[in-house]
């Protein structure tokens, strides 16, 4: 059983190396073998939407490390992701590798996998986004996520201190290695709204009586009960979330791959129209 | 016919069987004319295959309204998008004339764009 440890930080030996470690500590005590990827020690250029990875069905063509960083997570049995939030949201790597995900989640290779993530942050209400975009990225490659959790710490190396913050780390490490050892991948984390993903964002729809996660694309229906906000996510509500393994398929092969087709259908019209842009000066 | 929509949901884009009866009673409730077609791609062990296929054949469910009156169209439409949910791509609408687009693009903005 291997775990490997990803770190989102670009600060050597901070809170999210710290917490990353300590609950690798967790996995190696239920048998792991562990390693650890610093993820800004790689480089990972931008997509560029070149679309070989869609419609030549390859692998990704970038030269740079991002094939190694998902290769690296295909051998693994468990993807522990530890990375801070700063101004809401998680660090610039895990947008640039959600955008570098497109061959990945095209082939399945990490499908099934355990994942935990790990978030230290400074203040609270500052978070709101964070969860979105690790789960955009782990749930979108397959992962089962076993276990996530909100750290509170402030400074530099302060994790320690708290001696909570580590048990914590410590306990999502146990708890993704345990699930690989039993086969028994259901959340252990703290249970939120979302049936999938577990976050509290909902976008409220156009009808005023439907929700929606955001991340997971999954439908509830909303109620008032006795002055509580009472929402209910049916099955099938639930199996339609965009993450399921034919979900994806169906979304690559009839929402995408089709493009090219739109493509040379409406060559001549976009011949026409695109002149005016090409001459328009760039600064 | 001066709108002529085609709405061309792709497997998993409805959010409950398409059904004839369905379509025919906002047919005639709006004064449209509406018709309903199934078309099965080339569906292979490991899925269907979409790469380099016109997108007309690959497997989907086209909803094709016509009318002579916009109001009416748009009140199809929205019943259509409101049981269904809307189209998911551009191309959905491909094979609607340019009024039917237009009043179609309007419509799905209006129910299910992000605002």
């Amino acid at each position: 059983m291997k775990v490997l440890g990803l770190i989102g930080s670009v600060r050597r030996l901070g809170n999210s190396e710290i917490l990353t470690k300590e609950a690798l500590m967790g996995a190696e005590e239920e048998g792991a073998d562990v390693e650890i990827l610093r993820l800004t020690d790689y480089t990972v250029k931008p997509c560029t939407g070149c679309a070989t990875c869609l419609l030549q069905e390859k692998d990704c063509i970038i030269d740079d490390d991002a094939n190694f960083i998902f290769n690296k997570m295909a051998e693994s049995d468990g993807i522990i992701l530890g990375v801070p939030c700063y101004i809401l949201e998680a660090t610039a790597i895990i947008k640039q590798l959600i955008d570098r995900g497109f061959a990945p989640m095209q082939q399945n290779k990490l499908r099934g996998k355990a994942g935990g993530v790990i978030v230290p942050y400074a203040t609270r209400g500052w978070t709101q986004n964070v969860f979105q975009q690790t789960n955009t990225w782990l749930l979108a490659m397959g992962l089962k996520i076993i276990d996530q959790c909100l750290i509170h710490v402030q400074g530099l190396r302060e994790a320690p201190i708290f001696e909570k913050s580590i048990e914590s780390a410590h306990e999502l490490g146990k708890n993704v290695a345990k699930a690989i050892k039993s086969g028994d991948y259901s959340y252990q984390g703290e249970q939120g709204i979302c049936p999938v993903c577990h976050d509290r964002n909902l976008r409220i729809l156009k009808d005023m009586q439907t929700v929606e996660c955001p991340v997971c694309a999954v439908r509830g229906k909303v109620s008032l009960k006795e002055g509580r906000i009472n929402i209910v996510f049916s099955q099938e509500d639930i199996s339609r979330n965009r993450w399921t393994e034919e979900n994806l398929r169906r979304h690559f092969s009839y929402h995408l791959k089709p493009s090219k087709d739109f493509f040379i259908k409406t060559k001549d019209k976009r011949k026409k129209l695109i002149q005016k842009y090409k001459d328009y000066p760039a600064i | 016919m001066d709108y002529f929509v085609k709405f061309r949901y792709y497997p998993g884009d409805p959010l409950k069987t398409i059904t004839s009866e369905d379509l025919g009673k906002i047919a005639e409730s709006n004064s449209l004319e509406i018709s309903l077609e199934e078309i099965k791609g080339d569906i292979q062990e490991i899925g269907e295959k979409t790469l380099d296929k016109d997108l007309e054949t690959i497997s989907q469910t086209v909803i094709t309204v016509s009318g002579s009156n916009a109001h009416d169209v748009q009140r199809g439409l929205r019943e259509i998008i409101k049981l269904y949910r809307s189209p998911r791509t551009v191309f959905s609408l491909w094979g609607s004339n340019e009024a039917g687009e237009q009043i179609a693009w309007e419509t799905i903005e209006q129910m299910d764009g992000w605002w």
